[in-house]
């Protein structure tokens, strides 16, 4: 392991170094902040300690999921700055914390000033190209994952390669890629090694690989117990293989009064694709009670356009969303959100218009195809919409209502 | 010396306690992540207390290995090149490296176990997960195409998952001590590990005098390459030296673990895999931790030892230096240090110094000096042990305590303090004979 960060994290040393997941819990990384934060005020004009409340804080955020701890990074990262302008930790830290809050341009900027400092140093060249290709600037993501790849391969070049191919429609060069980076992972870093092996499982069932995607969350749950992203994607690839029973036991491991809109809308689905509508529709008035709070830790609002397109309902709010974090946000899954509220708002040219910015790389992905094939058939191109629905159906990963509409849709170009 | 950083990033990283489900809202690889199978812990390099006519070369990796894994076991990463590097003449550049390549075979397709029933046998059919390797000789410089293959299809030595599984794990790891043509002995496999420090003290500002004193790497393995050559195999004179002034006697030893480079993208699905790419380098204990700051360490450990005057600076000026008179007042000398140089760099005039040396971060060893198998001082020199740390490096010699002196300046007349971490020796034992490090922590008892 060798980041810029090394040493500056291990002053956060918690001292016993513990193979128990449950022991590295929030309450200690919250006890250690508050032990910084006295630090810092004992030595306010020293970056030293807002440097390390800086990593604290984007922990913090990673483990709880709270953008309001970003806030606190940026706070902390901003006293380190004005203590020491030209430390170069601290230029170092900004990129990614202003990525963090999404404010991906700034990113750009920060790390290509950092990178000027310490040419060297791969930490730089990540921030770059996670902030590029946010922004959709793929060709410029490339280079910049090359020049990480050529300092220091590893979990952190591969992975970023790996999500590179799959956007430039390469799913088996992504699915290598991130067989490396889970070789190159271990259990020593249960977070890593969970998290490589949840992206291996999604390209693996975005091919229709379901089996084999299942062993991978199930491996990734095994060294990270209760990992969410592993339930759910695992939820998820249930879910398109019919089993809803299945599917909604997982979810439901992750439902509590807290939990995200996502996993309430997705038992929802789940209910009704199953027969059940009354408990679809409990489900579903908690998504809008969630999405009445405008918390977007709970309810981000490119998964809230695609929840409001999805049911039809809401629209012109869903394309203000889509709008909105389209000035910051500029990947394919935002421009295919954008085609999809538009295409349910009847606007179907420039739903098509957004669709050819979101396949523009060349992804291949059964959801953006799904809405391509409806906007298409909704312009009478038969041919095109015949081709679109077929490939999206053929990858077997779309959820139950996508199915269902997908194959009517199909039928009706035929 | 790298065993801290995985602990740390674990505790902090970790999402598990996540109670509320949700989709990132973008995608966030890993960024502190580590690289645990091509990070590099340490490097032993001695002349061998069992058989005084050959040298033991020995480089772990994986840190903080929990003995009870699971089923997700530790293994050695099938992509990496792992290497051992010997350069004899001084001159920075390696005459002689040891290259480790892995393969994993995983029996009875996708089992979540790692075996079946007892294992008594390094080939047991109950065992599911099997890494052999390849050992290979390379002469000369990188890329030199001197190269022999010593020995393909060898046995590692299995996690030591249990005394259920494995009844006997010590006789079952013994068979993994493969003995080859020309006297050398090699093994691959998981170890205890043989490192000892209080991380909290060494590493978290410093705390040198406070606290009870705790081992933060006890209880941990971690997975071993191991040589053991004869001595003439590996001088410059081709003969074993027995005088310490003989040019010859000493010899520098690093280790280094390489990743190919891949292309990003693949127009046409052609092959992706480029050229190895060095991402771990590791010589004398703490330099690549301690000395090298944050934002070179990527560079360092890509770099050779022949370009090294890019890094001198932070040898002849150490920030740890600094850190023990601001905390503790104390006096250190002032830079340049060239006692820290010696130490870390050129090798000490009169015992690891060879003739016209060029600086560099090699653990250096005089091969004539005989091994200490009465009773090995734990400070190693500083103690009057010739045979111990910063004379190459045996297992069991507390290399923290010998750095963090060596620091305060002890080496210069008038200066210096023995310091220490306040743990002063290992949490289990070492074996008296090759590969040395210890039985590994079984995953249950």
């Amino acid at each position: 392991m060798t980041t810029t960060l090394a040493l500056l994290v291990l002053a956060l040393s918690v001292p016993t170094p513990s193979p128990s997941l449950a022991s590295a819990s929030a309450d200690a990384l919250r006890e250690k902040i508050r032990t910084l934060e006295a630090r810092a005020q004992e030595a306010p004009a020293e970056a030293k300690a807002w440097k390390e409340l800086v990593v604290a804080w984007r922990g913090l955020a990673r483990l709880s999921g709270d953008p309001a701890c970003d806030d606190e990074a940026w706070k902390a990262l901003s006293a380190a700055l004005r203590a020491e302008p030209d430390d170069y930790e601290a230029l170092a830290l900004k990129g990614w914390v202003q990525a963090a809050r999404h404010d991906f341009e700034g990113a750009v900027v920060s790390a290509r000033a950092a990178m000027a400092l310490r040419p060297g140093d791969a930490w730089n060249h990540g921030v770059l190209a996670d902030a590029l290709t946010e922004l959709g600037r793929y060709d410029e993501a490339v280079a910049a994952v090359e020049r990480m790849m050529r300092l220091r391969p590893g979990v952190g070049a591969y992975s970023r390669a790996a999500h590179l191919r799959a956007v430039h429609g390469d799913r088996e060069g992504a699915i290598e890629l991130m067989q490396m980076a889970v070789e190159a992972s271990g259990p020593s870093d249960p977070e890593g090694l969970a998290w490589c092996r949840v992206m291996l499982g999604l390209e693996l069932q975005g091919r229709g690989d379901h089996a084999a995607a299942r062993e991978q969350y199930s491996r990734a749950l095994e060294v990270a117990p209760g990992y969410h992203l592993a339930l759910f994607h695992l939820a998820e690839s249930q879910a398109a293989t019919g089993e809803l029973a299945a599917a909604i036991e997982t979810l439901e491991r992750l439902d509590s009064p807290q939990a995200s809109a996502s996993v309430a809308a997705a038992l929802g689905d789940l209910h009704a694709a199953a027969g059940r509508p009354e408990v679809a529709a409990r489900f579903y008035r908690r998504v809008d009670a969630v999405a009445a709070l405008r918390d977007p830790s709970r309810a981000e609002p490119r998964w809230l356009a695609r929840f409001y397109a999805d049911q039809g309902r809401n629209l012109d709010e869903a394309t203000l969303l889509v709008r909105a974090e389209l000035k910051t946000h500029q990947d394919v899954e935002t421009w295919d959100g954008l085609a999809w509220v538009l295409y349910r708002a009847g606007r179907y040219d420039e739903a098509r218009a957004a669709s050819d910015h979101a396949l523009a790389p060349g992804i291949v992905d059964a959801r953006l195809l799904y809405h391509r094939g409806l906007i298409e058939a909704a312009l009478a191109q038969r041919g095109p919409a015949r081709a679109s629905l077929e490939k999206a159906l053929a990858l077997r990963s779309l959820w139950p209502q996508e199915r269902t509409r997908a194959e009517a849709a199909l039928e009706a170009v035929r | 010396m790298k065993h801290h950083r995985a602990a740390v990033l674990t505790a902090l990283l970790v999402s598990i306690a996540v109670a509320t489900a949700r989709a990132s809202s973008h995608r966030e690889a890993p960024l502190i992540s580590q690289d645990p199978t091509a990070d590099n812990t340490d490097v032993y390099a001695f002349v061998s207390p069992a058989d005084p006519g050959k040298v033991t070369l020995i480089s772990n990796f994986i840190p903080l290995e929990a003995p009870s894994g699971g089923p997700n076991f530790f293994k050695f990463d099938d992509n990496v090149l792992y290497e051992i590097h010997v350069d004899n003449n001084g001159d920075a550049v390696e005459d002689i490296t040891f290259q480790f390549r892995f393969t994993t075979e995983v029996r009875n397709g996708s089992t979540f176990l790692y075996n079946v029933g007892p294992v008594t046998s390094l080939d047991s059919p109950n065992l599911i997960v099997v890494q052999r390797y390849t050992l290979t000789r390379v002469k000369g410089g990188r890329g030199s195409a001197n190269r022999e293959t010593l020995a393909t299809g060898l046995l590692t030595a299995p996690n030591n998952v249990g005394i259920n599984s494995m009844p006997s794990y010590p006789s079952l790891a013994a068979q993994a001590v493969q003995s080859l043509a020309g006297g050398i002995k090699v093994f691959a496999g998981q170890r205890e590990d043989g490192f000892y420090v209080d991380l909290s003290r060494v590493f978290d500002l410093l705390q040198v005098t406070r606290g009870t004193p705790r081992d933060g790497v006890a209880g941990f393995n971690v997975h071993t390459i191991a040589v053991e050559v004869p001595i003439e195999q590996l001088t410059r004179s081709g003969t074993r030296p027995t005088s310490l002034t003989d040019p010859a006697a000493v010899i520098g030893v690093w280790s280094t673990a390489s990743r190919p480079a891949v292309s990003v993208l693949r127009p046409g699905g052609r092959e992706s895999r480029g050229e190895f790419v060095q991402v771990s380098r590791l010589g004398n204990p703490l330099v690549n931790e301690v000395v090298i700051p944050r934002g070179m360490k990527d560079a360092f450990n890509a770099s050779e030892p022949k370009d090294d005057a890019q890094f001198a600076q932070f040898v002849t000026d150490p920030e740890v230096g600094r850190l023990l008179t601001a905390l503790f007042g104390l006096r250190v000398p002032p830079p340049p240090r060239n006692d820290l140089v010696q130490v870390f760099l050129t090798g000490i005039p009169g015992l690891t110094q060879p003739p016209g040396v060029k600086a560099a971060e090699e653990l250096r060893l005089n091969v004539a000096v005989p091994p200490n198998r009465g009773t090995p001082n734990r400070l190693g020199v500083l103690g009057g042990d010739l045979a111990g740390y910063p004379n190459g490096r045996r297992v069991g010699v507390d290399v923290v305590d010998i750095a963090l002196t060596a620091v305060s300046g002890i080496l210069v007349p008038g200066f210096g303090v023995m310091l220490g971490d306040g743990v002063d020796g290992n949490d289990a034992p070492y074996l008296d004979a090759f590969p040395y490090l210890g039985t590994p922590h079984p995953g249950n008892q």
